[in-house]
């Protein structure tokens, strides 16, 4: 590498020939840069070989958290594509179209969210697509589907990681950059691995960035100065990449070992998903009221999501969960393990649901006419998607069992299942229940419809349907007549059945809705609702859905699930608006605040204005310079070219303000118009010329100087050169002090001295102010 | 004559001192009473006592002196709407554009469709369960807040119906 790149063709010398033997035969030969630094140039191509590989170990991890084989390809791909734009952008010697990568990313990203098989039909813009994919959820669940959201998001992070490396690896001539930039993508993304894929994953993952690595390593031994004392030899490479290899073979099944054995990392977090978990519920008053679906059918629901089917002592939980429970249909549709009993049949159609998981009626026995694979969970009952989350349209058709009748249920059989003990679990019943119970019918369900017509005599529903504890002693509360929530009144009813003796869980969904049709009706989130749920042999789980009688009446603007059964109680719920005076408005914090922003932004411009003064302060002193010089012919011409060119290597941090012309080509790399520059300036101004200085003269050295500077300035960095036009260097110590600078040389300003950003190029060590 | 020197000293103090405080003290109104009559538009009124706390419960900032709030509720006892009548504290003329701005702000959503009932101007909130109406009766001394619930036939008779047994009885 040399700080000057090849002469342009169309700069000719009009120096004589015998003239310019001399400075050809006393140029330096010798390599110019004395502070060579012990690092051995690494080819831009390995470099880029080595921000791939350590990138795509992180696409690898990327790519697993979601579903399918598409998703690590999809990833892997657009790591290439960044590291590809980084290095087109390279051979094309414009390092600035390196910025296009910005919104290359999030074009192909885009593309990425539009373009690939998209099973449930998710449309939108990119900011819906991925608000979608982000309410979604499910990276604490992995893996999850890959969505044209996560798709904008994944080949858009992966492409600017992989660029970045890429960039900062050549920019920066650190080429372990390649590896190290990736790597917190590689950490983060390790940490969401599914279970059980964590050491497969890992171990790919280290391959690649250990593969990265050895790229670089073999790059630096392939340098015949570093491989001199190590023989320098392909065979010696080839037997370390294969210790290494073997080294890391070893590494990787030792790493999987540990991972079993749960030494080396401590359990994840996520694990406590196999477990049940308390339902985190956003208040309805902070969901945004829009439609959720639509149902056409002849039964009325309810449409159910989930259960809380566990029951700890205090509060109601939801099952673990578990991808491995989900059943695919059959090829028709069946649902196995369905009650066999009359159906009824409902269209659904999704309109702006978030999540996987699909309503449908209770007991579904076949699903149809989805888009996309479904899963049915045979413990909880709901169907959800396994390929995306439903779109807006999404339609599907459930034909589910029918609701049973009382007398159905009162005739049920009447034998207990061992397998459904776990739904009868539950605390000793306080002895108000134990009462109750001694009164109640034999028979399961009219002992139950006893239970529960005992706590709608007294209960006064109040409040909305947030999920909170319920204990034993708030059970008998809610029986002794105390106002309760619609939660805590299924929660009781759940909790009395199962005292019973009846297998009972809490379901929820939505219910009721609003008729858009005779048939058909749309659901929303004040539609939402829970339920009591009871296993009957031979009829499934069967939802046993009531209102209590009574309810406090409310003018409250909170939404709310209207119910006409419920007629109000004595009891008043009113709203008082009371305007309370604030004498002063702002806070003290407020005027603070103000003051300060402003104050930041003064500081921010004058700030700004001091750091790119020199730019125009530059401009100027080139002009006063240039009007000089006209005044003053060749010579002056001569001088001024000449010294704004070592004016602008100090700016770029290459020059050396008090070195000779003939002394400044040692320290730089050889150049032959930088030479023939040289010697016409020495020449021209002090040895034979002098006397015979031609304006051909002061135009050749001119051109010269010019041809020279863009080289020069071309052969750094991008920030190098934008440091170098706002840089003090020139302005403080320029070249020739006789010339013009408008620069205060008491330097009253405040001295803030900018980093000297001596990046080196393609690896090899900046030219500097050599010692 | 000490005695007549005292008596003139002790009277001049008094009337010295007497100088020196202010005015006298404003009272804030009393809370009307007859703001409705007993039955409005097929629907029973009733004082509800139990909303007075709220007002004095308020604190130094409130801009509420007294207040109360009537309920009508219909033949089977359900909530139809809630007036809430307010007196303002003395220091606050809600014939001011602050202090009507102030109060307005402090309502729900701030928000109002304004329409002229009976010569009334009425701001309007349609809000998820109820329909507000907020006005200034002309005295500034009072402000109101009709709370219907959207069910309600027709609010805007029942509102019309309050405006007009008001003004009749000089509110």
């Amino acid at each position: 590498m040399t700080i000057l790149e090849d002469p342009p063709s169309a700069v000719e010398s009009v120096m004589p020939e015998e003239a310019r033997s001399p400075v050809a035969e006393a140029a330096p030969t010798a390599p110019v840069f004395d502070d060579i630094t012990t690092a051995a140039p690494v080819a831009d191509s390995r470099v880029l070989l080595a921000a791939f590989l350590g990138s795509a170990g992180g696409a690898w991890l990327v790519g697993g958290v979601f579903q399918g084989i598409l998703a690590r390809a999809v990833c892997l791909f657009a790591v290439a594509a960044g590291t590809v734009a980084v290095g087109v952008a390279q051979r094309s010697g414009r390092a600035a179209l390196q910025y296009f990568i910005v919104p290359g990313s999030f074009v192909v990203g885009y593309l990425a969210a539009l373009l690939l098989p998209n099973p449930t039909g998710t449309t939108g813009t990119v900011p819906e697509l991925v608000r979608r994919a982000l309410s979604n959820g499910g990276l604490d669940q992995p893996p999850i589907p890959f969505d044209p959201g996560w798709r904008f998001l994944a080949v858009g992070l992966l492409t600017l990681v992989a660029a970045a490396a890429a960039s900062l690896a050549l920019g920066l001539g650190r080429p372990r950059l390649a590896v190290i930039v990736p790597l917190p993508l590689v950490i983060a993304a390790g940490s969401l691995q599914p279970n059980g894929r964590e050491a497969v994953g890992g171990a790919v993952a280290l391959v690649l960035l250990i593969a990265g690595l050895g790229v670089l390593a073999t790059a630096e031994l392939a340098d015949p100065g570093a491989a001199a004392g190590e023989g320098g030899s392909r065979g010696f490479e080839v037997r370390q990449l294969v210790r290494g290899g073997a080294a890391l073979l070893g590494v990787a099944v030792a790493l999987a070992a540990l991972s079993q054995a749960k030494v080396l990392f401590p359990v994840p977090e996520r694990n406590r998903d196999a477990k049940p978990q308390k339902p985190q519920v956003v208040p309805l008053k902070a969901v945004r009221d829009r439609p959720l679906f639509e149902a056409t059918s002849s039964s009325k629901g309810p449409w159910r999501l989930g259960v809380l089917d566990t029951y700890d002592g205090s509060a109601w939980l939801l099952p673990p969960f578990d991808l491995d429970r989900l059943t695919p249909p059959e090829t028709d549709g069946a649902i196995p393990g369905a009650p066999p009993r009359p159906s009824v049949t409902a269209q659904l159609t999704v309109r702006d649901i978030d999540g996987f998981t699909l309503p449908a009626l209770p007991n579904p026995q076949r699903v149809t006419s989805t888009k996309g694979r479904i899963g049915y969970d045979v413990r909880t009952g709901v169907l959800r998607t396994t390929e995306g989350a439903p779109a807006a349209g999404f339609d599907y058709t459930v034909v589910a069992a029918a609701s049973p009748t009382g007398a159905e249920l009162s005739a049920a059989p009447t034998e207990r299942s061992p397998e459904l003990d776990a739904y009868r679990a539950a605390p000793s019943p306080p002895l108000e229940v134990v009462d109750l119970l001694g009164q109640a019918p034999t028979n399961p369900f009219e002992r139950l419809q006893f239970l529960r017509a005992r706590l709608y005599e007294n209960v006064v529903a109040a409040g909305s349907g947030v999920p909170v504890d319920i204990n034993p002693a708030r059970v008998v509360q809610l029986l002794g007549g105390a106002d309760g929530t619609p939660f805590e009144i299924v929660a009781s009813e759940a909790l009395l059945a199962r005292w019973a003796g009846i297998p009972a869980r809490i379901g929820y969904g939505f219910n009721g809705g609003t008729a858009i049709s005779p048939d058909t009706v749309e659901l929303r989130p004040k539609d939402g609702a829970n339920w009591l749920e009871v296993q009957f042999p031979g009829f499934g789980w069967v939802p046993i859905l009531g209102v209590p009688p009574r309810a406090k009446a409310s003018l409250s603007n909170e939404a709310k699930n209207s119910t006409p059964q419920v007629r109000p109680s004595d009891d008043l719920t009113l709203q008082v608006y009371i305007p309370l005076e604030n004498p002063d408005p702002l806070q003290a914090f407020q005027v603070v605040r103000y003051w300060v922003t402003r104050a930041l932004a003064v500081a921010a411009g004058v700030a700004a204005l001091w750091f790119v003064v020199p730019f125009p302060v530059k401009l100027v002193r080139r002009r006063r310079r240039r009007r000089w010089a006209a005044a003053n012919g060749p010579s002056g011409r001569i001088v001024t070219a000449y010294a704004e060119l070592r004016d602008r290597a100090t700016d770029l941090g290459v020059g050396d303000p008090v070195s000779t012309p003939l002394d400044y080509l040692e320290r730089v790399a050889d150049d032959d118009e930088h030479a023939e520059l040289a010697w016409l300036v020495t020449r021209g101004l002090f040895g034979d010329l002098v006397r015979d200085l031609r304006d051909e003269d002061a135009t050749a050295a001119e051109d010269l100087a010019a041809s020279v500077g863009r080289r020069l300035a071309s052969a750094q960095g991008g920030a190098t050169r934008a440091a170098a036009l706002v840089s003090r260097a020139s302005l403080r110590e320029p070249f020739d002090a006789a010339l013009a600078n408008p620069w205060p040389e008491d330097r009253r300003l405040p001295q803030l001295r900018l980093p000297h950003l001596r990046l080196p190029r393609r690896g090899r060590p900046t030219p500097g102010a050599a010692s | 004559m000490r005695a007549a020197r005292a008596s003139v000293l002790a009277l001049t103090l008094m009337v010295a001192v007497g100088a020196c405080g202010g005015g006298p003290t404003p009272v804030a109104k009393p809370l009307p009473t007859d703001v409705l009559p007993a039955s409005i538009e097929g629907l029973a009124v009733e004082r509800e006592t139990s909303a007075d706390a709220a007002f004095t419960a308020a604190g130094p900032a409130s801009m509420v002196a007294s207040g109360g709030v009537w309920t009508a509720r219909s033949e089977d006892g359900r909530l139809v709407a809630a007036l809430q009548v307010s007196v303002l504290e003395p220091r606050y003329d809600a014939r001011e554009i602050t202090v009507r701005r102030g109060v307005r702000a402090n309502i729900e959503t701030g928000r109002y469709r304004w329409q002229k009932v009976d010569g009334q101007w009425v701001g309007t909130q349609e809000l998820a369960e109820t329909r507000l109406y907020l006005w200034f009766p002309p005295g500034g001394d009072l402000f109101e807040v009709l709370q219907v619930r959207r069910t309600a036939a027709d609010p805007l008779r029942l509102l019309s119906g309050i405006l007009k047994h008001q003004q009749e009885k000089g509110l």
